[in-house]
């Protein structure tokens, strides 16, 4: 289970990351692409907002401009007196609601050789006219900006706009230096105009941008004229801000306003609380004037659409995310689901209860679903095997059980009680059969023909299992049948072999070894029919002598055969060692046979021992040559001791 | 006109009410962090705490310090050391209590970009200097150069050089410099003839009072004197408040204010009160710069005879 989470957690995460990714990268790109369009578009908005302000405001004040220009064309011109200058000045203000108060000013004895000071102004005051000498010696008119400055420069000025304490308003005073040209141009004064600036409050106060974007304007020295906040108006300066908010940036861009220049920059506050804010300041200037509308926007409500914008579109991805996670966690399900399935099916035909294991057929043609096929041809393929398995498997037990009895059966009729003729003492007779694992067909026999012939045989069935073992019985059954008191072994062997070939339609043989002991005088007649000659251990000499005697093996040829006999003559303590090929044909780890020359050195050397303890020996040795090596064949021993003396001395 | 005064001056220090004596002062200036101990001490009760009833009367233009001191609606004035040995000399019985400002900060500025790198360079240029005593430390450096400029009147404002129509303005450092700074001339774009520097270092704002108020009352003038130091003190102690309370004297005075501005001047005006960092020589003013200030005017034609040191120095700080 946690495998399969696993997969749908890394596929999960992969691809999210993935995707995410990707999507951070193109919504940052869109992003900035969009933040500039819409920056572009509120600079170009701003430009037309502010142009419009711009214009208005210059509209009014250039009249001003254009009466006050006009009025000092006019002192220039035409010849004055004090009469017509009071006349002009009241028509002036009359005529022109934007013109506060007018003065026209002179340089000291000019007009009036008698006066040093001669400026009469007329302004308005409470819907009347009223009228004010200027000059005085507490009013020396010639050091005030709106005289020094015209006429230093020789030029029209605006002045710096001031608070006049005794209107209570904020004004601007437009002055237009004149000359006398009867004396060569000569500097002679100065007519100046007071502009009210109040109403540039409600203009400047329409332009507005976005929510909470407004306007405002500074002076050539950067003084705030307007402002939404009344406390800064000519109070702070757009550098007093800077200052007060340690931000150079903002002085920087202050000095672009007061250069005239038009820009449209981020700034983060303007204000003197010192709070930090994301603004956007548009600024334009007013040209003939020096002073410069700025127009300030909160980045927030600038950037409001594309904030919007963007969080649906976060809000559309998250949802696609969580879409796409969705699908991925089923398609994944789809893929772990089958593969969960196989892994519980696997477990459940591990156990072998393929009953308990449903796999549904899947309904998909790809990788997973061929696995499944596969599977469900696998469990099918491994039940039927399953099945035949038991079966053969029963039938195996079967056959081996009754392979066991026959085995038994066998080795039933093999004598196992040694020594088997207790009261006889002319004779030791020690035989051993170490069984391989099929029934094989091995056997040895010995019996008393008469008083004293002492038959013995070995013999050596060819092929294992129950037809080596029923005819080994056969062989067995025929041999003894045949022994009769007279017949020499190669006539017994002649006889069984024409009865066991006579019907052998399997091809089987036999190896017999056949001999019969005179155990008065110690002969012994014998015949072979291909049996590995026995042999032969002569005490006196402690010689060793294969007992070869011509003759095939028994069972195949029906006719002409003809086995040899031989004879030979016990002395006492002479006995004959009969083994099958299961001793020296036994296979080492080296696939090296034990050979006869192996198996006589050990007869050689343990030859006084008793011919039990031998036989016993042999086997042990045969069994410790084979080592790891399994035991293909039956390995039988026998031995014949002949004991002449006993009888001797009896 | 003597016994006019006498009888204002004794009229004036009474005792109130409250058991406070009652005196009034007028700064040569309106309000502005140029005399913030003075705002302060009376904000924040120093005056009371130290007995006296004080009234600050707005100067300025209108209300010329000396004037009305010598028209007694005010007590103590604060003046300029250079009008008041003036006065002195031609006759006024005032008498100094205390040097306030003890450095001068005036100087000339320049334009950088005009090229007028050292005085010479000033010969021929349009030099605004401030009327009356404020132009005489400015011709004792014209005088000391040997220059010929173009003399213009200098009003309040700095507009005349911001405007272009002069090549050099009289400033003091705590107040057109730094105004000519936040019109939009950056401090490295500005050339500076700073006074002091250049050898013409006249001690500034003092506390006057007339001989006779100071013989009929010197424990209250002291008084003043000292309360007057300790609001300077406060104020430089606590340089944000002192420059609220000042704002709020200014706007009562409808008179432009802005913090950056005010924190400004007092920081520099701190500079000439304790220029040498030793409080405890606040108020006091030396022989050797009442001597050179006298001797200057004198030079300039402006006085004939020098006031005695100690008859017109009643400093109540004494070293």
């Amino acid at each position: 289970m946690l495998k399969n989470r696993g997969i749908t957690f890394k596929l999960i995460s992969l691809l999210l990351t993935g995707s995410m990714l990707i999507f951070a990268l193109i919504f940052k790109y869109n992003y900035e692409l969009t933040k500039k369009i819409i920056l572009k578009n509120a600079e170009d908005n701003a430009k037309h907002i502010a142009a419009i302000a711009v214009n208005k405001i210059e509209g009014v004040l250039n009249i001003v401009e254009r009466i006050n220009q006009h009025t000092a064309f006019y002192m220039e011109s035409v010849p004055q007196t004090k009469e017509k200058l009071h006349v002009r000045l009241r028509n002036v203000i009359e005529n022109n609601r934007e013109i506060y108060g007018a003065a026209i000013s002179f340089e000291p004895h000019t007009i009036d050789k008698e006066l040093k000071y001669f400026a009469p102004y007329y302004f308005r005051s409470a819907d009347t006219l009223k009228y004010r000498a200027l000059g005085g010696e507490n009013d020396n008119y010639f050091n005030q900006d709106w005289y020094a400055i015209p006429m230093a420069l020789g030029q029209p000025v605006w002045s710096e706009p001031y608070f006049d304490p005794d209107a209570q308003i904020i004004e601007s005073t437009y002055s237009v230096p004149f000359r006398d040209n009867t004396t060569g141009g000569r500097f002679i004064g100065v007519v100046s105009a007071d502009v009210d600036l109040s109403w540039l409050h409600e203009t400047v106060a329409s332009v507005k941008m976005f929510k909470t974007g407004y306007a405002f304007l500074i002076s050539k020295n950067g003084t705030i004229l307007t402002h939404p906040n009344k406390e800064l108006i000519m109070n702070e300066s757009i550098f007093s801000i800077a200052e007060t908010m340690s931000d150079k940036n903002l002085r920087a861009i202050g000095k672009a306003m007061i250069r005239s220049e038009t820009g449209f920059k981020q700034i983060k506050g303007f204000g003197t609380t010192g709070k930090s804010e994301k603004l956007w300041l548009f600024y334009m200037p007013l040209k003939s004037e020096g002073w410069t509308l700025g127009l300030i926007v909160p980045n927030d409500e600038l950037l409001s659409d594309i904030i919007t914008l963007h969080e649906k579109v976060i809000a559309l991805v998250a949802a696609g995310m969580l879409f796409l996670s969705i699908f991925i966690a089923s398609i994944s399900a789809s893929i772990t689901r089958p593969l969960r399935r196989l892994a519980a099916a696997t477990k459940d035909i591990a156990r072998g209860s393929f009953d308990d294991c449903k796999l549904s057929h899947p309904k998909t043609k790809d990788e997973i679903g061929e696995l499944t096929s596969s599977f469900i041809y696998m469990k099918s393929a491994l039940r039927e095997y399953i099945r035949e398995l038991t079966e053969t498997t029963r039938a195996k037990e079967q056959i081996e059980s009754e392979l066991k009895i026959a085995h038994d059966i066998q080795m039933s009729f093999l004598q196992k009680l040694f020594p088997p003729f207790p009261e006889r003492t002319e004779f030791d007779l020690f035989a051993a059969i170490l069984p391989a694992k099929e029934v094989g067909g091995d056997f040895y026999d010995f019996f008393f023909i008469d008083e004293t012939h002492l038959c013995f045989l070995i013999a050596d069935v060819s092929g294992k299992g129950v037809p080596a073992s029923l005819f080994m019985a056969m062989t067995m059954t025929l041999l003894k049948a045949h022994t009769a008191a007279g017949l020499s072994p190669n006539e017994i062997l002649f006889n069984v072999n024409a009865k066991l070939a006579k019907d052998n339609s399997v091809s089987m043989f036999v190896t017999i070894f056949y001999g019969i002991l005179d155990i008065e005088t110690g002969d012994v007649v014998f015949a072979s029919g291909g049996h590995n000659p026995p042999l032969l251990y002569r005490k006196d000499t402690s010689e060793l002598i294969p007992l070869e005697c011509g003759g095939i093996v028994v069972g195949i040829m029906e006719e002409d055969i003809v086995f040899d006999k031989g004879l030979i003559t016990m002395q006492n303590g002479d006995f004959i060692v009969m083994y099958t090929d299961g001793v020296t044909e036994a296979i080492n780890d080296l696939e090296q046979e034990f050979t006869e020359e192996r198996l006589g050195r050990l007869i050689t050397e343990n030859h006084d021992k008793p011919i039990s303890e031998l036989v016993l020996q042999i086997i042990e040795d045969v069994k410790h040559f084979s080592g790891t090596q399994p035991q293909f064949d039956d390995i039988t021993l026998m031995i014949l001791q002949y004991n002449s003396k006993k009888i001797q001395e009896l | 006109m003597i016994t006019a005064l006498v009888v204002l001056a004794s009229a004036a220090l009474v005792y109130g009410e409250t058991g406070l004596k009652q005196a009034s002062f007028v700064p040569q200036w309106l309000p502005q962090a140029q005399f913030a101990g003075y705002y302060v001490a009376l904000d924040k009760g120093i005056y009371k705490k130290r007995g006296i009833d004080l009234k600050i009367i707005t100067g300025g233009p209108e209300n010329p310090a000396a004037a009305l001191h010598d028209n007694g609606t005010a007590d103590f004035a604060s003046m300029w050391l250079l009008s008041a040995i003036q006065a002195r000399a031609n006759g006024k019985k005032l008498v100094n209590i205390a040097q306030i400002l003890r450095r001068t900060s005036q100087m000339l500025i320049t334009r950088k970009n005009s090229g007028i790198g050292e005085p010479q360079a000033l010969n021929g240029k349009k030099v605004s200097l401030w009327a009356g005593d404020y132009s005489i430390q400015g011709m004792a450096f014209l005088n000391k150069y040997d220059l010929k400029v173009q003399l213009v009147n200098q009003s309040e404002t700095v507009n005349l050089f911001m405007s272009g129509a002069v090549d050099a303005v009289s400033a003091m450092l705590y107040n057109e410099y730094h105004t000519i700074v936040n019109s939009g001339l950056d401090p490295e774009e500005l050339a500076v003839f700073s006074f002091y520097e250049h050898g013409l270092d006249f001690p500034e704002d003092g506390l006057y009072v007339s001989e006779d108020k100071l013989a009929a009352d010197s424990a209250l003038c002291c008084a003043f004197v000292q309360a007057s130091i300790e609001g300077w003190l406060y104020a430089f102690a606590h340089p944000d408040e002192a420059v609220e309370i000042v704002m709020k004297y200014m706007k009562m005075a409808h008179i432009p204010s802005n913090k950056a501005h005010q924190k400004w001047m007092l920081s520099k005006i701190r500079d000439l009160i304790i220029p040498d960092n030793n409080t405890a020589k606040i108020g006091i003013l030396t022989q050797a710069d009442y001597q050179r200030t006298a001797a200057m005017l004198k030079v300039g034609g402006l006085t004939e005879t020098i006031p005695q040191f100690d008859s017109f120095y009643k400093g109540c700080v004494k070293k």
